[in-house]
């Protein structure tokens, strides 16, 4: 080899190993990349290859069904195909439309909802577009699921209740949540999926819901399904049973179909169980399961009786005469004697005010089980300068009045027991003589929802426990308290020849030839009933009106009418149930509430097996 | 030389590495069908087996004779890549007329970079022994570059012409050529950048531009290389498991089978498989560059320096463009990726160097 040669043997050398270098460098950076991606980055893409090929569905878990207390179904649930459009998957909207419309037709309506929320961040909320497919429509849009990408089946559950208006404001109705409710739960963004607006069906929300499941499955890469990776099945909604039972709610609807405002309650006087609530109007749940229309929807919010409010525990009323009952027990209790006579002359003075009675001529004198048997507003008038708001305050709340009750349904009201306190914090003003006098007779600032006032009679006539009402039953280990003592309730503390004259007041109301609600009376003896009657006035009466003639009530304008209502319990012996009827601008409680009240007792001492019976010492049998 | 000698002297690491990468070809084919031998894995196999027995042939031929042919070679695959231009039985795909359907369908540009390192090569070997002038040397071999290189992107085909370029370059620095000629030559290119920028097709603007920002548009032209950040990604340390990978098998990955199959085997086979295919192409690589330090004569150093960049360059590229380090160009991952075209010029790319390792201290000087 010469020296030519050797050199240009070097520097090929060296240049090979230079671009033997250089290929090996650069092959190292591809591993230091490989490495970058697969070992740091690792778990960012393992989190982005799932979200390639791994989808999570939801299985919504079937909702609880509502019994009544004989097991009569008052909702249940029919399976519906529905077709659902995911708005943010599709690019060309009136092709898919088009396509769509030509199996199956969908409302210029919907069209129109579709094309809004395709522009707005409704998109990615699955829409509705049509409900209730046929079996053909849904073997067809699925035979061509290819060319209608986005669009998709969805076999949903519509809420049926059977009873239609006659269970409403108890039983409640289910809708879509709402858009602040949607992000409370994750199955709440299932297309289709239901929950619990009123009743209880939004109180047992929760336990009717039940737990959902999910399936997550492999798709590949055209979104078409590849195998199932795993599946959690739901946990079905539980079903639940109330104590109503429907015969007597049928029976107690029916019977006031005819009024235009109107509310009634029978319950059980030892469990406090609601066998029967019945609001007036009503309304037809099965709409909002179907997704109510805008003219329903507006029809019934801006009804004239307000049909959506549940007025057994929403409505508030001044109770009238019904109060007086309260304030005897306060009487009583307070050692007023039961012999103490007052005269009625038909007014009392107090100050420049007249007080007036409702009997004009006056009752002359009476006792106590008179004054109540008939109303004496004058007697009540005396008893209660005697015995102060407070005292009054304190015996009507132990019967219920002025808070809410312990009730398991929504929306209840607590009404109103007025205080001196109460009157200055809400008035500004200081308490006068004179609202103790409207207190006495349940008028002024006092309300009260049917709900208490039959919770009133049930507390007097189940010896003097605080029994609070509810729609589902006591359970049976609250029941075995009936056994060991006196009731699962505490105890009013109220003495018993208290409320034993009570009691034989409250009999003499209605039992009683002069009592106001004589007209009303079971005639069996063994199902008689007791109670109080209650008018009340929505409006003042004017010095003017009074000099001149006051005007009956079918004089006037129906609004301006007397509230009539009724609360009461029977049978007087041994009371099992108690009720109360409330006919707004009714006019008389006798004349208007007291025959519902006597109808809805008779029927549930006819029809109803009460849960818990009390037993009959031997010796009141024979 | 005698035939026992030639076989004494065959490299069979060589051709051992060259079926081991052929063999993960295979399982990846296998892989991509899903699971199945066609459409691909079988064809890849029967591929593999017979470029292995071209390998053998090739090595075992007397090296005079590829010497003496160069030039033929050169213009066959020069009146192929005419043919795929103006022929009536030119096959368009892909924005491109860039293969040719002789019976089978065939690329020409793929034996075009053999075809030239051939004839530089041979061009190197007359200009070290006689001592020619260098200007002439180069203004020969430019032209030998050149001419392809133009005619590649009449294809259109930006990648491979590229490719044929920087191939024509390494085997001019290995020629000897004086660095000074190179300077100058990076030089012009830079210049020449913007210019050709503006003779680009829309589309390959359009990939470059991809690549610079490359997960800005997941469904749009940069969706190949999310997908297979998120298979090479996904894959982590020791991967899916063979015959497993999601991205792959639920058809997330495109072009699985042939560009893209790397992002499906470190997939399924993680880092750890990765580092192994990548270290068996750096060792096929080291093989080449050997057989060109042992060989004594200019036209083997040329050529098994050439024809290892070559390889490298399809590996790099390849690699580059599914890890997201450079811009999606079709470029094949040699002996893995499915095709035929690729198959054979892998192998014959394999073969001459094995030819050159057996005839490397054969005297080369006339032809």
């Amino acid at each position: 080899m010469n020296e030519g040669e050797r050199s240009q043997e070097e520097v090929f050398s060296r240049r090979a190993v230079l671009l033997g270098g250089t290929q090996v460098a650069l092959l190292a950076a591809l591993l230091g990349r490989l490495g970058w991606l697969q070992l740091v980055q690792s778990s960012h893409y393992q989190k982005l290859s799932d979200r390639n090929s791994l989808q999570v569905t939801l299985l919504p878990p079937r909702r609880g069904r509502i019994f009544d207390r004989e097991g009569e179904i008052l909702a249940h649930n029919l399976p519906k195909y529905n077709l659902y459009i995911m708005l943010d998957r599709i690019l060309d909207l009136n092709a898919v439309l088009a396509r769509l419309q030509a199996i199956t037709p969908l409302s210029a309506e919907k069209i129109e909802e579709m094309r809004r929320r395709s522009l707005t961040s409704q998109r990615f909320v699955p829409f509705e577009a049509r409900r209730d497919l046929s079996w053909a429509e849904v073997t067809r849009i699925e035979a061509r699921t290819g060319d209608l990408r986005g669009v998709s089946i969805h076999l949903g559950e519509q809420r049926i209740y059977p009873y239609r208006k006659t269970a409403a404001h108890i039983v409640g109705y289910v809708a879509r949540p709402s858009a602040r409710e949607v992000k409370k739960h994750a199955l709440y963004y299932l297309p289709g999926f239901i929950v619990g607006k009123s009743g209880v069906e939004r109180r047992y929300e929760e336990s009717l819901r039940g737990l959902g499941g999910e399936s997550r499955y492999e798709v590949n890469a055209r979104g078409q399904r590849v195998a199932e990776v795993s599946r959690l099945t739901p946990q079905h909604g539980r079903e639940l049973w109330l104590s109503l039972d429907i015969r007597l709610q049928t029976f107690m609807a029916r019977r006031l179909a005819t009024e235009k405002r109107a509310a009634a309650v029978v319950l059980d006087v030892h469990t406090g169980e609601i066998v029967g609530g019945v609001s007036v109007p009503s309304y037809d749940p099965n709409l909002f399961s179907q997704g109510i229309d805008r003219a329903s929807w507006q029809s019934l919010s801006s009804h004239p009786h307000f049909p959506l409010i549940n007025k057994t525990v929403g409505g508030a009323y001044a109770p009238g005469s019904v109060f007086k009952t309260a304030v005897m027990l306060a009487a009583l209790e307070r050692g007023i004697p039961t012999t103490t006579r007052y005269t009625c002359r038909g007014r009392i003075q107090h100050g420049r005010r007249g007080f007036h009675c409702w009997k004009r001529s006056g009752h002359g004198s009476l006792a106590m089980i008179e004054a109540l048997r008939e109303s004496c507003d004058v007697w009540f008038y005396r008893v209660a300068l005697a015995l102060g708001i407070s005292t009054i305050n304190k015996y009507a709340q132990l019967l219920g009045y002025g808070r809410k009750l312990g009730l398991d349904l929504p929306d209840v009201r607590s009404g109103i027991l007025p205080s001196k306190a109460w009157k200055l914090r809400r008035m500004g003003q200081p308490w006068r003589i004179s609202d103790t006098l409207l207190s006495a007779i349940g008028q002024g600032y006092v309300l009260a929802t049917p709900m208490q006032m039959a919770v009133q009679m049930a507390r007097l006539a189940n010896g003097g426990f605080a029994v609070e009402p509810r729609i589902t039953f006591l359970p049976d280990s609250r029941k075995r308290l009936f056994a060991t003592g006196e009731s699962p309730f505490r105890s009013l503390g109220a003495a018993p020849s208290s409320l034993s004259v009570l009691r034989a007041a409250l009999d003499e109301v209605v039992n009683h030839p002069r009592g106001t609600a004589y007209g009303a009376r079971i005639h069996s003896a063994a199902r008689a009933m007791a109670g109080k009657t209650g008018t009340s006035q929505v409006r003042r009466i004017s010095q003017r009106e009074r000099q001149q003639r006051i005007l009956s009530n079918a004089e006037l304008p129906w609004l301006k009418r007397d509230h009539a209502m009724f609360a009461g319990y029977a049978p007087v012996a041994a009371p099992q149930w108690a009720v109360s009827v409330v006919v707004e601008h009714g006019g008389s409680g006798a004349r208007a509430a007291a025959p519902y009240a006597r109808d809805f007792l008779d029927f549930a001492q006819k029809t109803l097996e009460p849960s818990y019976r009390k037993p009959q010492p031997i010796d009141n049998l024979g | 030389m005698h035939l026992i000698l030639k076989l004494q002297r065959f490299p069979y690491a060589l051709l051992a590495v060259t079926i081991a990468i052929g063999s993960i070809g295979i399982a990846m084919l296998y892989s991509a069908a899903p699971n199945a031998w066609q459409p691909w894995a079988y064809d890849h196999a029967l591929r593999l087996a017979c470029g292995t027995a071209l390998i053998l042939v090739l090595a075992l031929t007397d090296i005079r004779l590829w010497f003496r042919t160069a030039f033929l070679f050169y213009a066959i695959a020069l009146l192929l890549l005419l043919a795929t231009l103006y022929a009536p039985n030119s096959v368009s795909a892909k924005g491109g007329t860039r293969w040719l359907d002789v019976g089978i369908v065939v690329q020409p540009s793929e034996f075009v970079k053999i075809a030239v390192v051939l004839m530089l090569a041979r061009l190197a070997n007359g200009y070290a022994t006689r001592g020619g002038n260098e200007f002439v040397f180069l203004f020969f071999a430019l032209i030998v570059i050149a001419v392809p290189t133009l005619l590649i992107l009449q294809q259109p085909d930006l990648g491979t012409a590229l490719i044929l370029l920087a191939t024509g370059m390494v085997a001019l620095f290995a020629a000897g050529l004086r660095l000074v000629f190179f300077v100058l030559g990076a030089g012009v290119a830079l210049f020449c950048v913007p210019v050709l920028w503006t003779f680009l097709k829309p589309y390959q603007k359009q990939r470059v531009l991809t690549f610079l920002n490359s997960e800005s548009d997941p469904l749009g032209s940069s969706y190949h290389i999310v997908q297979s950040k998120i298979a090479l990604g996904s894959g982590g340390v020791f991967g899916k498991g063979l015959f497993q990978g999601t991205q792959g098998h639920l058809n997330f990955l495109p072009e699985k089978h042939t560009d893209f199959v790397f992002a499906m085997f470190a997939e399924e086979m993680g880092f750890f498989g990765g580092c192994l295919l990548i270290g068996l192409y750096i060792i096929l690589l080291s093989l080449c560059m050997g057989t060109a330090l042992k060989t004594k004569h200019v036209f083997g150093r040329v050529l098994s320096v050439g024809l290892g960049a070559t390889l490298f360059l399809y590996i790099f590229v390849n690699l580059g463009m599914v890890m997201n380090l450079l811009p999606v160009v079709g470029v094949p991952l040699p002996l893995v990726s499915y095709g035929g075209s690729a198959m054979l010029t892998a192998t014959v790319a394999i073969g001459l160097v094995a030819n050159v390792h057996v005839h490397r201290t054969e005297w080369l000087d006339r032809t």
